[in-house]
């Protein structure tokens, strides 16, 4: 095939994760007969136009934001590979239409998000913020306004128990904690009951748990899923995690839960925008640890991403169904399927 | 009844304890939640009592208050320090001394995780920048598949090897009589320094261990190494290990303790962005001490059954 399998790679991607990027290329891509790859320019919001993807076969997205109307006329575009498992930027149906794929990396994320969920609750657990800065200045452990407490014995519970959530709970069952349970209505007891996860509803889950964790996709669905119901359901020993996406939980409500002791403490990862405004209320509040929706960006996280993410592009450049398949329906697609066609010749 | 004083509840915490009804039901309790202040005023407070619960250790338990408590038998201390207590005396005048030790592994334990996940997503820092309107991504550091090295494995050292291993890192250990049973890799101690992303310390600080991770074998870590000490400060060279985490060849320490404590004001390590620190809190949760208060009411309940537990003297 003279003219080769060209991938975008979005922009965001020279700014935001440069080095697993040239870690990327260099491993998996560099020197792969008929594979070009070059910069897919977006806007200021990232939104990708469709002048821009109709000379792809493939893009890496990031935080790409690619609508009906980016597809409007994109004939050649079979893949789009994203770079972890969100993809609340990206209009599934639109791309399924299109006869186009979309890919996430489930198994690069997993370990990485759950171990940042953990750096949250033994961060909140023993108080380590007010901890540091006592033994800062020059105070001692009589200075602290309150002690750590144990994990031992203490119930883990999850707002969602698919990828990442059982993840969780299989390094958690080491950990010491007493019980674990989580609502997820796309999962059934049986599925998790080797990790001994109970399943329950989401009240059960918000009043029960010492530790709240979140662990969903952002959608309609979920969108403000997490309410001033669910935290006032809360202990007020127990403590609130979420490094899943801002908008499932109603800020507001966070907030106030937080300000006015409802809850122990929270630990968020995510905003309901990104960055968040200088002003937001939770900066004020010393019973959370907030982090710029990078907690589990390691190394190895974007180095597995952008493996996995590879695999994929590589296996449709081949003309194989890749792997991580978000729209499943478009595997029938025929649209997608002459693509996949074309690309085996 | 047999008698027990509980001479020095201040600030009360057996007083509000559960474990408080368990002592009533042992013997007769007499119990005081101020502090005795004065030696003279202890052997007071003790006189006549054929058991002590003692909580603060800023009671001075002398041969002078022994020699004036002539039906005292034991005394069970609260907590794992002895050095209130005059045991040459003891051990003259027939008075038994019992501790608490080990109640506070469990949390000692996981403090020592909390710090070195904290050092590994830079916890405090991070935070601090966020609120400062910044929005710094990138550069953790995972610890799934890396290398702990483990120094040390009496019942904390053991119980955080554990926990290392839950978050799917390959555990290293070493310690001065090797407890194969246990079933942790043992190996030299060059060998776990040289291949450890994290080392961390469990070791009980006595002149064989002072200074025991000197210059040296801090330049034997590996670069870009982190290090956790729960266990004592002096057994760190302090200095050699603040050059290294200044140089870069440690890339951040998660330390409960410290040389002095507490941690001079303005002291080096409380302007370092590489380091998590707690005031010697480790062992300290509510947990911890309610263990600890249990333990020694069941000290003196033993006792008094003709079975000896916890025995110092």
């Amino acid at each position: 095939m003279s003219d080769p399998f060209r991938i975008g790679i979005s922009d965001d991607f020279y700014t935001e994760a440069a080095a697993p990027l040239e870690f990327v290329c260099r491993k998996k891509l560099a020197g792969v007969p008929g594979i070009a790859f070059q910069r897919l320019p977006t806007d200021a919001d990232k939104f990708a136009a469709p002048e821009a993807l109709a000379n792809f076969d493939a893009i890496f997205a990031l935080a790409t934001k690619i609508t009906a109307g980016s597809l409007r006329g994109v004939e050649r575009l079979a893949v789009v590979a994203r770079w972890g498992v969100g993809y609340d930027r990206i209009d599934v149906p639109a791309l399924t239409e299109a006869g186009v794929a979309l890919t996430i990396t489930p198994g690069a994320v997993r370990r990485p998000v759950s171990e940042a969920i953990f750096t949250l609750i033994f961060a909140l657990s023993k108080n380590l913020l007010m901890q540091d800065k006592v033994a800062r200045s020059g105070g001692w452990r009589g200075d602290l306004p309150k002690m750590g407490i144990s994990i031992g014995g203490r119930t883990l519970g999850s707002v969602g128990c698919g990828n990442i959530g059982q993840e969780m709970f299989r390094e958690a069952g080491s950990l010491g904690f007493g019980r674990f349970i989580a609502c997820d209505p796309y999962v059934t007891q049986e599925q998790v009951k080797h990790l001994g996860v109970e399943l329950v509803d989401i009240d059960t889950v918000f009043r029960e748990s010492d530790f709240v964790t979140v662990n969903t996709l952002l959608n309609d669905r979920t969108k403000n899923l997490v309410q001033e119901k669910h935290f006032r359901l809360m202990k007020p020993t127990a403590y609130f995690i979420n490094t899943a996406r801002g908008p499932i939980v109603e800020h507001a409500a966070l907030v106030r839960a937080l300000k006015e002791n409802w809850i122990a403490g929270a630990g968020i990862d995510v905003f309901p925008v990104e960055p968040p405004p200088g002003d937001d209320p939770l900066f004020e509040l010393d019973n959370v640890i907030v982090a710029p929706h990078a907690l589990a960006w390691t190394t190895e996280l974007m180095n597995d991403n952008g493996t996995e993410a590879s695999d994929a592009v590589l296996s449709v450049s081949r003309g194989d169904v890749p792997a991580g398949v978000v729209n499943r329906d478009v595997l029938k697609h025929p649209k997608f399927l002459a693509k996949l066609e074309r690309l085996r010749k | 009844m047999r008698v027990i004083s509980v001479p020095d509840d201040a600030p009360a915490v057996l007083g509000v304890s559960p474990s408080f009804a368990r002592l009533r039901g042992v013997g007769e309790v007499r119990y005081f939640d101020t502090l005795p202040g004065s030696e003279a005023v202890l052997a007071e407070r003790m006189q006549g009592a054929e058991a002590v619960v003692n909580i603060r250790s800023s009671s001075k338990i002398t041969r002078a208050v022994l020699e004036r408590c002539p039906d005292l038998r034991m005394i069970s201390i609260w907590g794992t320090g002895t050095d209130n207590v005059d045991l040459d005396a003891a051990r003259a005048l027939g008075v038994r001394i019992t501790n608490t030790p080990a109640v506070s592994a469990a949390s000692i334990a996981e403090h020592t995780l909390a710090l070195m996940l904290a050092v590994a997503r830079r916890i405090p820092g991070i935070d601090a920048s966020v609120r400062a309107g910044a929005w710094p991504r990138g550069g953790m550091v995972q610890l799934h598949g890396k290398t702990l090295g483990v120094i040390g494995l009496g019942e904390i050292g053991r119980r955080f090897a554990r926990l290392g291993e839950a978050i799917g890192m390959r555990v290293l250990t070493w310690t001065m009589n090797p407890k194969p049973e246990l079933g942790f890799a043992h190996v030299p101690l060059e060998e776990l320094l040289a291949a450890s992303d994290v080392v961390s310390l469990h070791l009980r600080l006595s002149e064989q261990t002072r200074g025991f991770l000197d210059a040296a074998r801090l330049a034997s870590m590996k670069r870009g190494a982190m290090l956790i000490n729960t266990a004592r400060g002096p057994i760190v060279d302090e200095p050699a290990m603040m050059a290294a985490l200044e140089s870069g060849h440690l890339a951040g320490a998660g330390l409960d303790v410290f040389d002095v404590e507490p941690l001079p004001p303005g002291h080096p390590l409380s302007r370092m962005e590489n380091v998590v620190l707690s005031p010697h809190s480790a062992g300290i949760t509510p947990e911890a001490l309610e263990a600890g208060l249990a333990l020694a009411v069941e000290n003196v309940a033993a006792y008094f059954d003709g079975r000896i537990r916890n025995a110092v003297v």
